[in-house]
C-alpha cells in the first residue's frame, strides 16, 4: 500500500537545518500494523505526519496506492487524506464545543452522506467503542481513555484503509492505555492498517512489525509474529 | 511610572501588532474624517465673521408682492432710497450702508491694461466702518468721500499695481469712469457673503440716477448695525413706516421691508438674487453625522478588539490582580492605553488631513487651506478630541477587564464567556447596520441625481450660447441678430425675459378668466420672440406661434391712462390644464393676466399649446408657462451654433457683440454647461457622502479583519483538526465566514427601514424622482456583504490553506 523511499525531512529555522528523516525506506502492506519505536526527536512523529500527508517530504519518493505523493498539491492530498486514512492523536484533539457524537461525526460533515446515513454510521461506532451512553456529553466532562475512545471512534467512522496513531496511550494510565491497545487491535484485525507510534513496548508488541527510528534514520526493523 | 507604562504600552503594540495597527489606523481615519469635515464646518458657520459687532448687524431685505401681480417674493436688496427713509423713521440704527454690486464682472483699465473683474460694488463711505475692513493705506475717515474715490482690497491692489504704490493712482471702471484709489484694505475673507474687490464711492454714482431717486429696482444691499439693546418689534415698526410715509403711493402696500441677521445669510436666507451661492444648513449636518459616524464606527472597532483579546490580556490582569495591584490602578492603565492609542491616531490624522483636505474642499466647492490645521486654538480641539475618543474606546475594556476575577483571570477562562460574544456581536451588527445605510442612501443619491441628469428637458440644451447682461447693454437686438444670423455657422438667434436655467421661481403671476373675476390660477411667465420654441426645438401642439406680422400679438402694456391692455398668449400644455383647459379646447380662449393691484390687466386670446417643458428645477414639479411677444423685455439671447468651427464662431459673437456694446463686457455660457454646473453642486455633495460611506464602511471592514483574526488564532486548532479530517480549505473559508456573515446580514436586515426612511425623505424634495425599486438594497447589501467576506477570507485564507500540520503544531 504505501512505498517510502530515500525519504528525507529537513526543517529549516533561520540559520539552522534540523535533519528530522534521514534516507527513510519503509513499505507497509495492506491491512499490516505497524509500530515505530525511538528515542524523543528521533523523527517519529515527523514520518507519521509524512505518511499522513500532512507534511511534505523534502525529498524521496512517496508512493501511495501506486500513485506517487511526493510534490502533489494541497487538493489533491487533502482527496486522498479524505478517501483512505485517519488519525488518532496523543492529545485527543476533540473539539470542546461539539459533544461526543458531534465529534464522530465531523469527518463525515466532509463526505457527501446524507443526515441519515451519517447518524446510522455516528450511532454505529460509538457504540463499537462502548460510549452509547456518553453520545451527548462534552469531551471535557469525558476520562481521558473515554476521550481517546472518542477520537478512535471519529478515525474509523469514515472506514479508512490507514490509521495514523501518534502516541495514542502516551497521555493514559496503565489500564486507558490497555483498553486503547484493545480496540485498536480489533480493528486492525477488521481489515484497517495501523501505523502507531508508541515508547510503550508493550503496546508496541501489538503490531505486526516494529520499526526503530534513530536521528531521523530507520537503525532496525523487528518482525513479529 | 509613567517610563513604566510607556514601556508596557509598547510592549503590547509589539505583542499584538495587528489589532494595535487597526485600532490605530480606525481611529486616525476617524479623527482625520472628523478635523477635515470640521474644517469645512468651521467654514461654513465662521461665514461673515469678518463684520464687526455681528450679533447687531442685519441686513433690510425686502419682502414683496411681484409689481405685475405675482406672488410674493423675498429679495436681498432695497430700492435705492430705502435707507434713507428707514434712518428717519428709525431711531436704533447705529449706522447704515448701502452696498450697490456690479452683477457680473467690470472692465477696469489702467493705462493700455484692461480685464474684467469681480466683485465691483458702489458703497456708502459707512460701509467701511460697518464692515470693519482692515486699512493697509489711505486715510479709512475719508477714503470715499469724493465722486473719484476707490477702495481696492489688498489682492486688487497688488494686481492693477504691482509696485505697490496704488495710492493716488487713476484706474478707469466701466460706468464710473476714471477714479482715484484713496485707499488699500485688507481682503475679505473667501466665506463672505460680500466677495468685494473694488469699493467705488456712491458719491460717484449721479445725483439723478433713477435707482437712487425712485423706489424701484432693489439692487441695493442695505446694511444697518443696530444700537446696543435695541429692539427688533420696535426696528420692524419702525422699517413699517418707513415704507408708509416715504415709498410712492403705488408701490406701498406691496412692499415690506424686513431686518436679517448677517450671520445667517449664508445658510439661511431665503432671499433672491443673493451675492453668493447658498450655503447649506441641512448638508453640514449631514457632513458633521457623517464623519462622526465614522469616528464612531472606529470606535467601536476599539471596544470590539480590546475585549476579544481579554483572553489573551486576561493571564496579565489575572496576575496584577493576585499581586494585588489595585483595580482602579489596572483600569487606569488601560484606559491610558486606549489614550494613548487614539493621541497616536491623532498625529497620523493631522499628518493625514492636508492630504485629505483638498478632496474635501474640492468637492464641497470651498477653498481651504491647510494652514488652517496648523492654528493652535484647532490643534488643542484635536487633542482634546483624542483625549475624549480615547477615553470613550476605553472606557468599557477598562470596566469589563479590571473586573475580573484574578482566580478566574490567571486560569484564562474567561473570554470564552458568551456574554463578551454578545456585546462582539451586537457592536459588529451596528457597524453593519450604519455601513448599509450610508451605502444604500448613498446609491438611491446617485441614481436619483443620473435620472435627473438624463431627464428629458423638453428642449434643446446643447451648443447654446446665453447672453446675459443684454438689457444692461442696452443693444438694438434687432441689428444684432440680423448682424449675427449672417453668419453660416449660426443657426438661430432669440431672445427672452429669462432663459431656462433649471432656477425658476414658482408659478408668480396671477391670471384670470373674463367673466371668472374671482378665480385667479397662477403662471410662469415668459417675453419671447417670435422664433423662440423653434430654436429650443419646443413642440407646438395646436394652434400658431406667435407672429410680429400681426400688431395684435405684441404686449401692449396696460397703464394709467388705459388700465386694460392687450397681448396673444401662447400657453404650456400644463398651463392649459391648469386654467382648466383640454389642449385642444385652449386655442381661442381669452384670458387676462393681472397686472397691478389696481386693477391694470392684459386680456388676449391663447393662439397655441406647446408641450411641457423642464425649463426650473427637478426639485418643482412641471411649471405652468404662458408666453408673450414683448420685445422691450429680452433680458436674455439664445444663439444656437453648429458645433464645427466653434471657436470661430464664438470670436465672431463677441466681436459682433464688442461693436454693438462697446462698453458693456460680454457675458456669455453654454446652456448644457449651465444645467450641468447646476447638478455637480449636488453631485459632488453625493460625492462627497459617498467618500465617507466608504470610509465608514473600510473602517468597519478594518474592526472585521482584527476579529477575523482573533477568531482564527482562536480556533486555529479546530481549523487543524477539521482539516486533518477531510476538511477542504474552502470548506473552512465557508465555516469561519459563516459567523461573520450572519452578523452582516442582520446588520443589512436592520439597516433597511432605516435607510428606507432616509432616503424617502431625501427624495421628497424633487418633484421628479425615481421609483424607490428594490435594486439600491440589493446592491448596497450585496457590496456590503462582498466587502465582509472579502475582508474576512484574506484574513482567514492562510490558515484555512496551510498545512494542516502547521495549525495543529502551534497548540
Ligand atoms: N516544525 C519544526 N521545525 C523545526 N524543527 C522541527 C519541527 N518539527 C520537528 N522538528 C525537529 O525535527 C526532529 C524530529 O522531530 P519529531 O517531532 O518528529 O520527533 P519525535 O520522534 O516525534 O519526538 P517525540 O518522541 O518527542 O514526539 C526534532 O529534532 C525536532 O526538533
Ligand atoms: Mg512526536
Amino acid at each position: 500500500m504505501i512505498e517510502l523511499e530515500n525519504l528525507h525531512k529537513i526543517y529549516r529555522r533561520r540559520a539552522v537545518e534540523t535533519t528530522a528523516l534521514n534516507q527513510v525506506r519503509l513499505d507497509i502492506a495492506d491491512g499490516e500494523f505497524l509500530a515505530v519505536m525511538g528515542p524523543s526527536g528521533s523523527g517519529k512523529s515527523t514520518l507519521l505526519n509524512i505518511l499522513g500527508m500532512l507534511d511534505q517530504p523534502s525529498s524521496g519518493s512517496y508512493r501511495f496506492l501506486d500513485q506517487d505523493i511526493a510534490g502533489a498539491s494541497e487538493r489533491r492530498l487533502t482527496q486522498l487524506r479524505k478517501q483512505h486514512l485517519s488519525f488518532v492523536f496523543q492529545s485527543f484533539n476533540l473539539l470542546d464545543e461539539l459533544t461526543v457524537s458531534e465529534n464522530v461525526e465531523l469527518p463525515l460533515i466532509y463526505r457527501p452522506l446524507s443526515a441519515r446515513e451519517r447518524r446510522e454510521q455516528v450511532d454505529d461506532v460509538i457504540e463499537r467503542v462502548h460510549l452509547g451512553n456518553r453520545r451527548d456529553h462534552y469531551p471535557q466532562e469525558l476520562s481521558g481513555g473515554q476521550q481517546q475512545r472518542v477520537a478512535i471512534a471519529r478515525a474509523l467512522v469514515t472506514e479508512p484503509r490507514l490509521i495514523l496513531a501518534d502516541e495514542p496511550t502516551g497521555n493514559l494510565d496503565s489500564a486507558n492505555g490497555r483498553e486503547v491497545m484493545g480496540l485498536l487491535q480489533r480493528f486492525n484485525q477488521a481489515g484497517t492498517a495501523i501505523v502507531m507510534v508508541t515508547h510503550s513496548a508493550t503496546h508496541a508488541r501489538y503490531g505486526h512489525r516494529i520499526v526503530h527510528l534513530f536521528d531521523g534514520r530507520i537503525v532496525e526493523q523487528e518482525a513479529l509474529s | 511610572m509613567s517610563t513604566f507604562l510607556f514601556k508596557h504600552f509598547w510592549r503590547h503594540a509589539k505583542v499584538d501588532r495587528a489589532t494595535w495597527s487597526i485600532n490605530v489606523i480606525g481611529l486616525a481615519v476617524g479623527l482625520c474624517s472628523v478635523l477635515v469635515v470640521g474644517l469645512y464646518i468651521e467654514y461654513e458657520l465662521r461665514h461673515d465673521r469678518h463684520f464687526p459687532q455681528l450679533d447687531r448687524l442685519y441686513r433690510l431685505s425686502l419682502d414683496m408682492a411681484d409689481h405685475e401681480g405675482g406672488a410674493r417674493q423675498r429679495v436681498a436688496g432695497l430700492p435705492g432710497p430705502a435707507m434713507d427713509a428707514v434712518l428717519a423713521e428709525s431711531r436704533e440704527i447705529e449706522i447704515a450702508a448701502r452696498v450697490f454690486p456690479v452683477n457680473g464682472t467690470s472692465r477696469i483699465r489702467v493705462g493700455q491694461t484692461q480685464a474684467n473683474e469681480l466683485g465691483v460694488a458702489t458703497v456708502d463711505p459707512g460701509f467701511l466702518d460697518l464692515a470693519g475692513v482692515t486699512f493697509l493705506a489711505g486715510d479709512p475717515a475719508s477714503a470715499l468721500d469724493r465722486p473719484d474715490s476707490v477702495v481696492l482690497t489688498r489682492s486688487m491692489a497688488n494686481k492693477w499695481f504691482p509696485d505697490g504704490q496704488a495710492i493716488g493712482r487713476v484706474m478707469n471702471i466701466y460706468r464710473a469712469g476714471d477714479v482715484t484709489v484713496r485707499g488699500v484694505i485688507e481682503d475679505f475673507p473667501a466665506n463672505s457673503h460680500l466677495p468685494l474687490t473694488v469699493l467705488v464711492s456712491i458719491h460717484n454714482l449721479p445725483d439723478d440716477f433713477f435707482q437712487l431717486r425712485f423706489w424701484c429696482c432693489n439692487n441695493f444691499h442695505t446694511y444697518v448695525r443696530l444700537l446696543t439693546g435695541a429692539n427688533l418689534t420696535s426696528v420692524q415698526q419702525a422699517l413699517d413706516r418707513a415704507v408708509a410715509r416715504h415709498a410712492p403711493e403705488e408701490v406701498r402696500r406691496e412692499l415690506r421691508i424686513v431686518p436679517f441677521p448677517v450671520r445667517d445669510i449664508h445658510l439661511f436666507s431665503d432671499f433672491q438674487r443673493e451675492l453668493q451661492p447658498q450655503g447649506h444648513a441641512v448638508s453640514v449636518l449631514i457632513f458633521t453625522s457623517v464623519a462622526l459616524i465614522v469616528l464612531l464606527i472606529a470606535c467601536l472597532n476599539f471596544v470590539n478588539l480590546a475585549t476579544a483579546r481579554a483572553t489573551q490580556r486576561a493571564k496579565e490582569i489575572g496576575f496584577k490582580r493576585a499581586i494585588g495591584v489595585p483595580r482602579v490602578r489596572l483600569a487606569g492603565e488601560i484606559l491610558l492605553e486606549a489614550v494613548l492609542a487614539s493621541l497616536l491616531a491623532a498625529t497620523l490624522a493631522a499628518l493625514a488631513a492636508p492630504i485629505m483636505l483638498p478632496i474635501v474642499s474640492q468637492v464641497a466647492g470651498v477653498s481651504l487651506s491647510p494652514t488652517l490645521l496648523l492654528r493652535p486654538g484647532w490643534l488643542l480641539c484635536l487633542l482634546a478630541l483624542a483625549c475624549v475618543t480615547g477615553l470613550a474606546a476605553g472606557l468599557y475594556p477598562a470596566l469589563a477587564l479590571s473586573r475580573l476575577a484574578p482566580v478566574e483571570a490567571l486560569r484564562g477562562t474567561v473570554a470564552r464567556g458568551r456574554s463578551g460574544l454578545m456585546l462582539r456581536n451586537t457592536l459588529v451588527v451596528t457597524q453593519f447596520t450604519i455601513s448599509v445605510v450610508l451605502l444604500v442612501v448613498t446609491l438611491v443619491c446617485r441614481a436619483q441625481m443620473h435620472f435627473a441628469a438624463n431627464m428629458e428637458l423638453g428642449f434643446r440644451t446643447e451648443h447654446t450660447v446665453v447672453l446675459n447682461n443684454v438689457d444692461d447693454a442696452e443693444i438694438d437686438y434687432a441689428a444684432f441678430k440680423q448682424r449675427l444670423l449672417a453668419n453660416p455657422y449660426i443657426v438661430s438667434v432669440t431672445a427672452a425675459s429669462r432663459m431656462p436655467d433649471g432656477r425658476w421661481p414658482d408659478p408668480d403671476f396671477a391670471l384670470t378668466r373674463p367673466g371668472q373675476p374671482d378665480k385667479t390660477w397662477m403662471m410662469s411667465r415668459l417675453d419671447i420672440d417670435t422664433d423662440f420654441l423653434d430654436a429650443f426645438g419646443i413642440e407646438l401642439l395646436t394652434g400658431r406661434m406667435l407672429s410680429d406680422q400681426r400688431s395684435s400679438d405684441r404686449l401692449r402694456r396696460p397703464n394709467a391712462e388705459n388700465p386694460l391692455g392687450r397681448a396673444a398668449f401662447l400657453v404650456s400644455r400644463a398651463g392649459a390644464a391648469t386654467l382648466g383647459f383640454t389642449t385642444s379646447d385652449a386655442v381661442g380662449e381669452v384670458i387676462e393676466q393681472q397686472y397691478t393691484h389696481q386693477g391694470q390687466r392684459v386680456r388676449g386670446p391663447i393662439v397655441g399649446v406647446f408641450e411641457d417643458v423642464h425649463f426650473a428645477s427637478i426639485y418643482q414639479p412641471t411649471l405652468p408657462i404662458f408666453l408673450q411677444l414683448n420685445p422691450s423685455n429680452y433680458n436674455t439671447i439664445a444663439i444656437r451654433i453648429v458645433p464645427q468651427n466653434r471657436r470661430a464662431t464664438l470670436a465672431f459673437i463677441d466681436h459682433v457683440w464688442q461693436e454693438v456694446s462697446p462698453e458693456m463686457p460680454i457675458l456669455r455660457s453654454f446652456l448644457d454647461a449651465q444645467f450641468e454646473a447646476l447638478f455637480r453642486r449636488q453631485e459632488q455633495q453625493i460625492i462627497l457622502f459617498e467618500r465617507f460611506a466608504l470610509l465608514a464602511i473600510l473602517v468597519a471592514c478594518l474592526g472585521l479583519f482584527g476579529l477575523a483574526s482573533y477568531s482564527t488564532e482562536r480556533r486555529t486548532r479546530e481549523i487543524g483538526v477539521r482539516r486533518v479530517f477531510g476538511a477542504s480549505t474552502f470548506d473552512i473559508m465557508v465555516l469561519l465566514n459563516r459567523s461573520f456573515l450572519r452578523l452582516v446580514l442582520l446588520g443589512a436586515a436592520l439597516a433597511t427601514p432605516v435607510a428606507y426612511f432616509l432616503a424617502t425623505r431625501w427624495l421628497r424634495e424633487f418633484a421628479f424622482r425615481i421609483d424607490l425599486g428594490p435594486s439600491p438594497w440589493l446592491l448596497g447589501i450585496a457590496l456590503a456583504t462582498a466587502t465582509a467576506l472579502a475582508t474576512v477570507s484574506i484574513r482567514v485564507y492562510r490558515a484555512a490553506a496551510a498545512r494542516p500540520i502547521t495549525a495543529l503544531r502551534t497548540e
